[in-house]
């Protein structure tokens, strides 16, 4: 990766990663296939074990970016529910959408993600049952963001450990770290610590 | 009323021990729940599904959830120590699971969660019957 490249996006970043993950994605297709005609009569059942845990813990990687994919649907359905809601103010909304911009970008990189693994992205849901009886003014409205936006930080720390590939965790970092911001700046109009401790928890 | 209280803690404190935990801090419990609400609420299915009547379900049986194979197939019951194997690792107790997160290392942790996960079966919003 050049470091020197100027102010390097999100997107961008995703994208490299995408790129290296299908050239490591392919490569492994390509030595499961041998695998399981020749190499492991060759090398024994190790190398054939090896492969096997490669294709698993590609699908494996699959099933968590695909479940990274849901909760941002569903946060930018949130923000949909709260654009239209008619309670945030006009500087508010400037902002929810910005942040539902982010996560709509989010699930442009991880459906990138999942294609060049060869897997299938999931879809939207139709309908997240939220619970819009609770939003009854722009603070209901922020603290359910806010709500949204912590869990999301949460979900991704839980996740990044578990990638067996490390360019995608590095990108779901950098994807955590942008819902960390969407959390701060939410606390802040709510008028709490934008920032409550040195570790997340 | 004393009594009933003392019998409580009591209780609380056997199972806490039993489990070898010192305590059991349903409000912690709640708290660690935070975590958990990226993908999960008590009363409705979200990525996860809801966890209003956990305690007791088999493992990928709530209505209107779309669990994965892994989870369907696993044939678990969920208790109080099938959660706590599971809340452990849960990739290594259920591979394939959507819930692909490393897991809650400490069992105080685990035990607070659990405990906040069983209290939900007589919370307010929970008293209702799920639809298909």
């Amino acid at each position: 990766m050049n470091i020197l490249r100027s102010k390097p996006s999100a997107s961008g970043l995703v994208e490299e990663m995408s790129i290296r993950s299908r050239r490591q994605f392919l490569s492994s297709a390509g030595a499961v296939t041998l695998s399981a005609t020749g190499v492991a009569l060759l090398s024994g059942c190790a190398n054939a074990a090896k492969h096997d845990t490669e294709a698993s813990a590609t699908q494996q990687d699959v099933i968590i970016l695909n479940t990274a994919i849901s909760a941002e649907f569903e946060a930018v359905a949130a923000y949909q529910v709260g654009a239209q809601s008619g309670l945030l103010s006009s500087e508010v909304l400037k902002v929810a959408l910005q942040f539902q911009g982010h996560h709509k970008e989010h699930i442009e990189a991880l459906v990138n993600a999942v294609k060049s693994l060869g897997g299938t992205a999931v879809e939207a849901k139709t309908d997240y049952d939220f619970p819009l009886d609770q939003l009854k003014n722009q603070t209901n409205v922020l603290e359910f963001a806010a709500g949204l936006e912590r869990g999301a930080v949460s979900a991704y720390a839980g996740a990044i450990p578990v990638f067996g590939d490390r360019d995608l965790a590095a990108a779901a970092a950098s994807i955590l770290a942008d819902e960390a911001m969407h959390w701060a700046i939410l606390r802040n109009a709510l008028g709490l610590d934008p920032v409550p401790g040195a570790f997340f928890s | 009323m004393l009594k009933a209280i003392f019998m409580v803690i009591s209780l609380l404190s056997f199972t806490a021990v039993a489990q070898g935990v010192t305590t059991v801090d349903i409000a912690q419990g709640r708290a660690i729940y935070a975590t958990c609400m990226g993908c999960h609420s008590p009363e409705r299915h979200r990525t996860g599904p809801q966890h209003c009547g956990l305690i007791g379900r088999k493992a990928g049986s709530a209505v209107g959830f779309d669990y994965s194979l892994a989870m369907q197939q696993s044939d678990i019951i969920w208790t109080k120590k099938t959660l706590d194997d599971f809340l452990t690792a849960p990739l290594r107790v259920i591979p394939g699971t959507k819930m692909a997160i490393a897991g809650i290392s400490n069992k105080v942790d685990r035990a607070n969660l659990i405990s906040y996960l069983i209290s939900l079966n007589q919370d307010a919003k929970c008293q209702y019957k799920e639809i298909p």
